[in-house]
């Protein structure tokens, strides 16, 4: 029973964390919010900086739990916005970076940046948004 | 024939499939994007775009170029070209597909609003606006009742000006947009789709478009999405036979001829068409499922040997549809659709198309998959099992086709996207 229940909530432990640049003066995002910005909807943060978005690889099985679990959709329907941006002329789609480090390079020397990691993956001072929705 | 500009585009498309970059990255802030598309269309009971799929054809060849760069976070320029030969039905002849400037003049954390001036896709439903890209289609088509090929010229694109924004309230997604402006038209696929043939004189030159589209996801679903689209236009037929000629010409032929050969006689044309769509689309887990429906009201003002006549009529068409993606690099589809030229006369016996008896209605199966086998690259599938013609492509002569009633056509294709 206990090693259910353990398994049950083992996900949501680990679920993806959220990193920020620095300048972006943020430090909390709900999941809508979120979504958002990797739909490249929301442009810009309250301050003003244009956000820069990171992501791995669709492929990816740490972008895949991030999809789900902090975005709360699939990875399929994220793929199709960026593609149907792309070819109608109407926005981008996210820079994409091959591995955790190079993610966390980035977010700590892009301004306005967002990405994310494992939960366990160290990030040392860069902004880490909770896992609060 | 193959322009040499259209060369050009192949090289570069050719010079990606060598090299190992995912997009062309023109420095920090500009990209360049394509795709080509090589198809083999079987349709054994009816011409489809022509008599060369009776027997099978290669004569289905998608090209695209697509590039933007952002001058600042808040302008960008954007624009594609492309060609699209379907064997008599579109020449593969290099086309603007957009070309725009993008301002977004507001933007906040809940809030944002920008503008396109320019040539703009149009969102009409789901698909409209990517009805002509490999990589954004269920399988080989759109679904063929609400994107049926007579009007894809016409809504296509506006060369206007477009309004956009989106609203994040308490956590349900609001995007809207309004467009307005002008779309230049093929004339011969307008004068099939109302005429069943093309005038003797004169020509549709120029529409008026007016459109809005919404989508909305909310809170409590983030996987399911709602859209309403409304889409007004209005066409003329410009420099028609004069009323003289066309009376002269009737007394010719013996007045019963105006009731076979009417696009003979017309004196003069004014189209008006109002879409409207709702669409829905439900994502949960490996499954996509889609459905739309089309209300299209026109209301045709018709001038026959100088005799005027005012017919209006209401088309309509739905479609449901499945995705299953069991894996990242395949995805199957089937699909069930109708479409009624006019919906109070579902076997279509009173279209002015004596050689076509059953161009009022369609309806069908498709059934198809898509396979990424290597990066970048996709086969797709797609066998589609049709009653009724009302979604058969038209070509110049397809007049003098007998066509069947029951039809299916078959398509294999291959697909490179960078």
């Amino acid at each position: 029973m206990f090693i259910a229940l353990f398994s049950l909530t083992q996900p949501l432990l680990s679920a993806p964390k959220v990193i920020v640049n620095d300048d972006a003066g943020i430090t909390s995002l709900d999941s809508s919010h979120l979504s958002q910005i990797f739909a490249m909807q929301i442009r810009k943060w309250p301050n003003g900086l244009a956000i820069e978005v990171f992501t791995l690889p669709s492929e990816n099985e740490l972008h895949r739990e991030f999809v789900i679990n902090r975005l709360h959709i699939q990875t399929h329907q994220l793929d199709r916005i960026w593609n149907r941006m792309l070819f109608t002329g109407t926005g981008k789609a996210p820079a994409v970076v091959n591995s955790q480090a190079e993610m966390v390079e980035m977010i700590r020397s892009t301004p306005g940046a967002i990405g994310y990691t494992s939960a366990d993956y160290p990030t040392g001072s860069i902004v880490t948004l909770g896992d609060k929705e | 024939m193959m322009s040499k500009f259209s060369s050009v585009i192949l090289g570069i498309i050719a010079a990606v499939m060598m090299a190992p970059a995912t997009a062309l990255e023109l420095g920090s802030s500009s990209e360049l994007h394509g795709f080509v598309s090589q198809a083999y269309l079987y349709s054994p009971d009816n011409p489809y775009a022509g008599t060369d799929s009776l027997d099978g054809s290669f004569k289905f060849r998608e090209i695209g170029i697509t590039g933007f760069t952002e001058v600042s976070p808040e302008f960008r320029l954007a624009g594609q070209v492309i060609s699209r030969q379907r064997d008599e039905s579109d020449d593969g002849d290099l086309r603007i597909d957009f070309l725009l400037a993008d301002y977004l003049f507001y933007s906040d954390m809940g809030t944002t609003a920008g503008v396109r001036l320019g040539r703009v896709k149009n969102n009409v439903g789901f698909y409209n606006a990517t009805r002509d890209i490999p990589s954004a289609r269920p399988g080989f088509n759109v679904p063929d009742s609400i994107y049926f090929d007579s009007l894809r010229d016409s809504i296509l694109s506006t060369d206007g000006i477009n309004l956009y924004g989106s609203r994040l309230f308490q956590g349900n997604q609001l995007n809207w947009e309004v467009f307005a402006g002008r779309k230049s038209v093929e004339s011969e696929r307008l004068e099939y789709y109302i005429f069943g043939r093309p005038v003797s004189e004169g020509e549709f030159n120029d529409m008026s478009l007016y459109g809005l589209n919404l989508n909305f996801v909310p809170a409590a679903q983030r996987s399911l999405k709602l859209g309403f689209s409304l889409l007004d236009s209005g066409v003329d037929l410009d420099n028609p036979q004069s009323v003289s000629n066309a009376q002269m010409a009737l007394f010719a032929a013996g007045p019963a001829d105006i009731a076979m050969n009417a696009q003979n006689y017309v004196t003069g044309t004014r189209v008006d068409v109002l879409f409207a769509i709702l669409s829905a689309q439900y994502s949960y887990r490996d499954w996509v499922i889609t459905a739309e429906y089309m209300n299209l009201f026109s209301d045709l003002e018709l001038q026959i040997a100088g005799v005027e006549s005012d017919r209006s009529n209401t088309t309509e068409a739905y479609y449901l549809q499945v995705e299953w993606l069991p894996t990242l690099a395949t995805s199957w589809f089937v699909r069930y659709e109708e479409l009624y030229l006019n919906k109070d006369d579902r076997s279509g016996g009173n279209l002015l198309s004596p050689n076509d008896p059953y161009r009022g209605f369609g309806k069908g199966w498709s059934l198809g998959g898509k396979w990424m086998f290597y990066p970048r690259w996709t086969v797709t599938g797609q066998a589609s099992f049709n009653e009724g013609t009302a979604w058969l492509p038209s070509y110049s002569g397809i007049e003098d086709y007998n066509v069947s009633k029951y039809w299916n056509y078959y398509v294999i294709s291959l697909t490179f996207q960078f």
